[in-house]
């Protein structure tokens, strides 16, 4: 009997949290705020400076580095302009090249393939604001735990802590201060006069078919692309993702084998091998927020598609 | 407009606070830090501190209000055993703090600081390293770590005997990988390597669309810049 009430707990813990995380995906491009939030990740700390609001039916978003280079970054519907401290430095940095769209849509199937949600009844105060904690608890050792502080009002984000399998948190983001319906204009959203603007133009990236198999995947992994993206011409980039945490796989041709080797860096796993693999010697690289030991089991259960 | 001697001195100040917060503090802008009147520095002090603490420790908050930090500071660079100390040292980068200069060193910096102040916001990027992601060259020396979290995390009962030495090590000629220690499992991957800095650039560009958190996520790759920048 004891069983069945607590089972009945997590299925409704589980329908609460995926329509609660669901609101808080909705959130970002819906509601008007201005805040800014800190990021931290080991002994590094960012804090950044973002604005958003749909005005006139397009929808308008800001994001600034307050620390070091102040790097900007403006969003209106699809165009995105990276706003520099000055030219020189424009020229030197690396450019934003993603489109900054999210996906709407949760895909709460997939989540659940990997975590149990447990919401807090317990109100917490973030940034002057009540939140109650949703968590995503690991159902393997695959994938790292996830705790989401949301508004009690509107769902939105306002904290984030990535738990490593010991439960210890190594990535934070939180917000510091909030305001929502903070009243912005269009000319919240136009560069600061003395800086360089560079207007991101989005190349269609060029796509190549799947070779390639996992022989086993994380449970509620799947490719985010059906195909492969192709970066300098001659690396295909594979992207696969729960839901919540992703992991980009990089394939490129190389002349020797060699050993797996791995580097861990906050949340943050890179493990690579070179391995013989048909007629050809590849170079398998995993980058993804996921313990060591799911980018080494990846890596070795690679596998080309065979032709049917 | 430029900005006075004061205010540019004020700010140097402050960025050093903030450093020493985050453990990230060079020798020389230790020096200056300590050589600054505890009264009016404490209390950004004591604030960076607060703020560093809840963000990165789930353990219950430290009164600093009961406490003189920077003093704190100095009474264990005081509190050193002339043993633990090298008969001669040759680097001391980044957040290796080389105590045996230390003290000589102590009355020359203000001025020297205060000289390079115009220079300050260039200098500061080359002193500054990142702990993250970074390879830095090492000479043969003995060097003693000093990290500020350590006087931070210290409560009431702190009596400066003993605690400013974290290590004193003897660190050879090859490069090592600085981080902090606990996120360091392995470290065979070279994380300089142009490759890997691309692969990791691609991964947080095209997975901050896939986490579903909006331009939050965005943060890594607006970040990004800056690290590659210090490197």
């Amino acid at each position: 009997m004891v069983l069945v009430v607590n089972l009945s707990y997590a299925a409704s813990d589980n329908s609460v949290g995926l329509i609660r995380l669901s609101n808080m995906v909705q959130s970002f491009s819906v509601l008007s705020y201005q805040g800014i939030f800190v990021r931290s990740q080991g002994v590094e700390m960012n804090s950044m400076k973002i604005l958003h609001d749909v005005i006139d039916g397009s929808e308008y978003e800001s994001l600034v580095d307050l620390d070091g280079d102040k790097i900007e970054v403006i969003r209106i519907d699809d165009s995105v302009i990276c706003v520099y401290p000055d030219i020189s430095f424009a020229n030197t940095a690396e450019p934003v090249t993603a489109p900054l769209r999210q996906f709407k849509e949760l895909n709460g199937e997939r989540l659940l393939e990997g975590y149990t949600f447990e919401l807090s009844e317990k109100a917490e105060v973030i940034a002057g604001r009540n939140a109650h904690k949703l968590s995503l608890i690991p159902k393997d050792s695959y994938r790292f735990g996830h705790e989401f502080w949301l508004d009690s009002e509107n769902d939105f984000l306002l904290k984030h802590d990535t738990l490593n399998l010991k439960g210890e948190v190594i990535d934070r983001v939180q917000f510091t201060d909030i305001t929502f319906a903070p009243k912005l204009t269009k000319a919240d959203f136009v560069p600061r006069l003395g800086t360089y603007s560079r207007h991101i133009v989005e190349v269609k990236p060029e796509m190549t078919d799947n070779k390639w198999r996992f022989d086993w995947l994380p449970d509620g992994f799947a490719p985010v692309w059906r195909d492969a993206r192709v970066l300098n011409g001659k690396t295909a980039m594979l992207l696969l993702s729960d839901g919540i945490t992703s992991i980009s796989v990089f394939v490129e041709p190389t002349q020797v084998e060699t050993d797996y080797s791995v580097m861990e860096m906050g949340s943050t796993t890179v493990g690579e091998v070179s391995r013989a693999l048909q007629t050809d010697i590849l170079r398998l690289t995993i980058v993804g927020e996921v313990p060591e030991d799911t980018v080494e089991k990846m890596l070795m259960s690679f596998l080309p598609r065979t032709a049917s | 407009m430029n900005k006075s001697k004061e205010t540019l001195h004020d700010e140097n100040v402050a960025q050093c606070v903030s450093d020493f917060v985050d453990d990230r503090l060079s020798s020389e802008d230790l020096d200056f830090l300590l050589s600054q009147e505890n009264e009016k520095w404490e209390t950004t002090l004591k604030s960076y501190a607060a703020t560093q603490q809840a963000l990165n420790s789930a353990e219950p908050m430290t009164d600093f209000s009961q406490f003189d930090l920077l003093s704190r500071v100095r009474e264990g660079i005081d509190g050193i055993e002339p043993d633990l100390l090298p008969d001669e040292t040759e680097t001391s980068p980044s957040n290796i703090v080389d105590l045996s200069e230390r003290k000589a060193a102590f009355t020359e910096s203000n001025a020297r600081h205060l000289d390079a102040l115009s220079d300050s916001e260039n200098s500061r990027k080359s002193n500054v390293i990142s702990v993250k992601m970074f390879a830095m060259a090492a000479s043969v020396a003995f060097v003693a770590l000093l990290a500020g979290q350590l006087f931070l995390s210290q409560g009431n009962d702190f009596n400066g005997e003993g605690l400013p030495v974290i290590a004193v090590a003897n660190l050879d000629q090859t490069d090592s990988i600085l981080d902090d220690p606990q996120d360091i499992q392995a470290l065979s991957l070279d994380v300089n390597n142009d490759r890997l800095q691309s692969y990791l650039r691609q991964h947080a560009e095209q997975s901050a669309m896939a986490t579903n958190q909006g331009m939050i996520s965005m943060a890594r790759v607006v970040s990004f810049s800056t690290e590659q920048d210090e490197q």
